[in-house]
């Protein structure tokens, strides 16, 4: 099969293969399991019994926003009528050069206002306070410009709840998201942190800041992500809830609990996977201090975003995904493998380092091996080609069973139109996108090894507006 | 009726899961007097909790007594229900709890404070003026709170006694709910909080100095020479706050 290559190589990555995706099979029967006890959980539950609820925790959602004046009134809009007792809006002016905050100050009647607050996290200045006088759970912070993180960080020290709910600015939160994603809260003490399902707004009818009817993108690139989004969250994010908790809440929809993140001293300046980095900490520290540490995912509350419809902005977002990875994995090095930190460290720390920062490597070394093995005559081509075809058709199974439970779970692409597409991308993911994925995790992952700590910027179609680049960050 | 029929059947399924559905379709169909308080006793705690949810509709006093008990269940998915449906009946919870106070422990005794706070009948005041010397400084704290809410010469004077407590909670319990019963003779006990080293304690002294008027203010001014840099600094953010800003506005 292969001339020349040592024994113990060939077994080293068979070996490495075959527990990779056992541990695959796993997770998704977790997953299974997860979502048929969840479904079973949640059948007709009266969450509107909630909003009436004098118990329920207050809920505060800090949303960063920088040069967003086009966007802003339309994000604030959605996050006002979303359902939940006691909640307090933070939109937090990151130092915008553009017109965000008059565009505030002027259609929400904000007034300055004078809390006495305790600074308990690092940020930047913050210039002014300011509560609506029309929409009195609407507060305002503007301050200088620090990047997201540093945003949060203020928007954490402000806030009131006993709860944080971080966002990205672009994301559309449904109206029962937060009634969904409070859940894990009121069932257990231990729960620090929880994230709630992203999905991919892309092509999708949005009016007023609602999905109104989803659409399977009918170009390729948004189309596949709608696939790789549906298996990590349904499938991966789900199956983690059963093998010991996550190790990532998306920073586009997370809840935090507050006192918890306060303690561990908010979001770290100099990452750019600060919200994976905050996880870390948080379940380490609960080992390290004895206070709540289980991070959990619940599959039904949904926000929606936009993913990226160009090779250049994807490849930024999934280089800089990766570099965060490293980041996180190389700061938090000293768990893995230890008992004092349970599951963290003996189990989800050293998983994730085989199955999400390794194999982007593994396969380009491995598809350039087999190239110049083949020709050289060292690989068998029929041998190489049958392997290829099994190591994908996997890929391709896992996939299929993803987009099962989606249908079977919570559904959301009712037109057969949609579900066709989403057969296709699902077929097409492996032949090109999956390489282009590896080759930009590769990328990240020598930047970040060069000490390349930029954002990138991300274009944005928005959801009613004409295109218009737009730095996310300016470090 | 054959629905009504079916939810019952199911409430006594062995399955979890079709009990649970059973209680929330007898729930949302507003019946199951005969079915579902037994289930209260359940092994399961989502079936549990949500039959203490269905009893928020429910006046009998074995149910309310059946929900003070589960104050005591050691899954917080069931407290969280319990708590929720006993504030929701209000008045037929008060005897019942101002007999349970004295004699609950631990988490109970805790979540039992909570409800008495935010019930804050005048029945309460004095269980929870007794447990204001109880050893956990969480139940002084919440015991403090009640009082705070219920009000009375008399209760200032026993909260007043936790603002030398040794543990700051109860302290800044103590500010608060003088703040709120507007004991304006206990601001010169309350001063100097201004320079006690937990942060918490500081603000709630501060404001409800602020909450006593003139005499309160009098005081703040005074502190504003305070040695101490902390209490200084407290006592200018207060006086610097515009006159129209409430004390709820604080917290």
């Amino acid at each position: 099969m292969i001339v020349g290559l040592p024994w113990w190589v060939a077994w080293t990555v068979l070996l490495y293969l075959a527990l990779v995706n056992s541990f695959y099979l796993v997770l998704l029967g977790a997953a299974c399991v997860e979502l048929r006890t969840h479904k079973r959980r949640i059948w007709h539950e009266r969450r509107e019994r909630l909003l009436g609820s004098r118990v329920a925790p207050r809920l505060s959602m800090l949303a960063p926003a920088f040069n967003e004046e086009a966007t802003v009134l339309e994000s604030v809009r959605s996050l006002l009528t979303l359902s939940y007792p006691s909640l307090e809006i933070i939109v937090i002016n990151d130092g915008s050069g553009d017109a965000t905050l008059d565009v505030l100050r002027r259609e929400f009647d904000l007034a300055p206002i004078h809390p006495i607050y305790r600074r308990q996290v690092e940020h930047a200045h913050v210039r002014g306070l300011y509560r609506s006088r029309q929409k009195p759970g609407l507060l305002v912070v503007d301050k200088v410009n620090g990047g997201k993180a540093d945003a949060l960080n203020a928007g954490l020290d402000i806030a009131s709840g006993e709860l944080v709910c971080a966002m990205d600015a672009d994301t559309l939160i449904e109206p029962d998201g937060l009634l969904r994603m409070v859940r894990p809260f009121l069932t257990r003490e231990d729960i620090v942190a929880v994230g709630g399902t992203i999905r991919v707004a892309n092509d999708c009818d949005v009016r007023g800041g609602r999905v109104v009817h989803a659409r399977v993108p009918t170009r390729p690139l948004p189309g596949i992500q709608v696939v790789e989004y549906l298996r990590a969250f349904l499938f991966g994010r789900c199956g983690w809830n059963r093998l010991g908790g996550n190790l990532i809440v998306s920073g586009a929809f997370g809840l935090f609990r507050r006192d918890a993140v306060l303690d561990a001293g908010g979001y770290v300046h100099d990452t750019v996977g600060e919200d994976m980095e905050l996880i870390a900490h948080l379940r380490r520290r609960g080992y390290e201090h004895g206070g709540p540490r289980r991070v959990e995912f619940v599959p039904d509350p949904v926000a929606w975003t936009e993913v990226p419809e160009t090779l250049r902005v994807l490849g930024r977002q999934r280089d800089r995904w990766h570099r965060g990875l490293a980041d996180v994995l190389w700061r938090h090095r000293d768990v893995a493998l230890r008992p004092r930190y349970g599951s963290l460290g003996l189990f989800a720390y050293p998983v994730f380092v085989l199955t999400e920062l390794l194999p982007p490597v593994l396969e380009i070394i491995g598809l350039v091996g087999a190239a110049v093995g083949i020709a050289v005559g060292a690989l068998d081509a029929s041998f190489f080609l049958t392997f290829a075809l099994v190591v994908y058709g996997y890929g391709l199974v896992l996939n299929a069973i993803s987009l099962m439970l989606e249908e079977l779970t919570f559904p959301r692409y009712p037109r057969l139109v949609d579900r066709v597409l989403l057969v296709l991308w699902m077929t097409l993911e492996n032949i090109g996108y999956r390489q282009l994925r590896s080759l930009w995790a590769i990328r990240g992952i020598v930047k970040y090894l060069r000490g390349d700590r930029a954002w990138g910027t991300m274009t944005r179609g928005g959801f009613a507006l004409a295109p218009s680049e737009i730095p996310l960050e300016a470090r | 009726a054959g629905l009504i029929s079916r939810a019952e059947r199911w409430c006594t399924s062995r399955r979890w899961w079709r009990r649970l559905r059973g209680v929330r379709l007898l729930g949302l169909l507003g019946r199951g007097d005969d079915v579902v308080p037994r289930l209260l006793h359940d092994a399961n705690p989502d079936v549990r909790a949500e039959a203490a949810a269905w009893a928020a509709g429910s006046r009998s006093p074995a149910v309310v007594e059946r929900l003070l008990e589960l104050l005591e269940d050691p899954e917080t998915l069931c407290r969280f229900a319990v708590k929720d449906s006993l504030l929701r009946l209000g008045e037929p919870v008060v005897d019942p709890l101002a007999r349970r106070l004295p004699i609950l422990e631990g988490v109970a005794l805790r979540e039992a404070l909570t409800i008495a706070a935010a019930l804050a009948e005048p029945r309460l005041r004095d269980p929870a003026l007794a447990l204001l010397g109880h050893r956990d400084p969480a139940v002084r704290a919440l015991a403090s709170d009640v009082v705070g809410r219920i009000g009375g010469v008399a209760a200032a004077e026993r909260v007043a006694e936790l603002l030398s407590d040794p543990d700051p909670a109860p302290r800044a319990a103590a500010a608060r709910a003088l703040g709120h019963l507007g004991h304006w003779r206990t601001a010169a006990q309350l001063t100097p909080l201004l320079r006690d080293p937990a942060w918490d304690v500081r603000r709630a002294a501060g404001v409800a100095l602020r909450g006593l008027g003139a005499p309160g203010t009098l005081l703040l001014r005074r502190a504003l020479a305070d040695a101490d840099p902390f209490a200084a600094d407290m006592a200018r953010q207060l006086l610097e706050l515009p006159p129209a800003v409430t004390s709820e506005e604080l917290g």
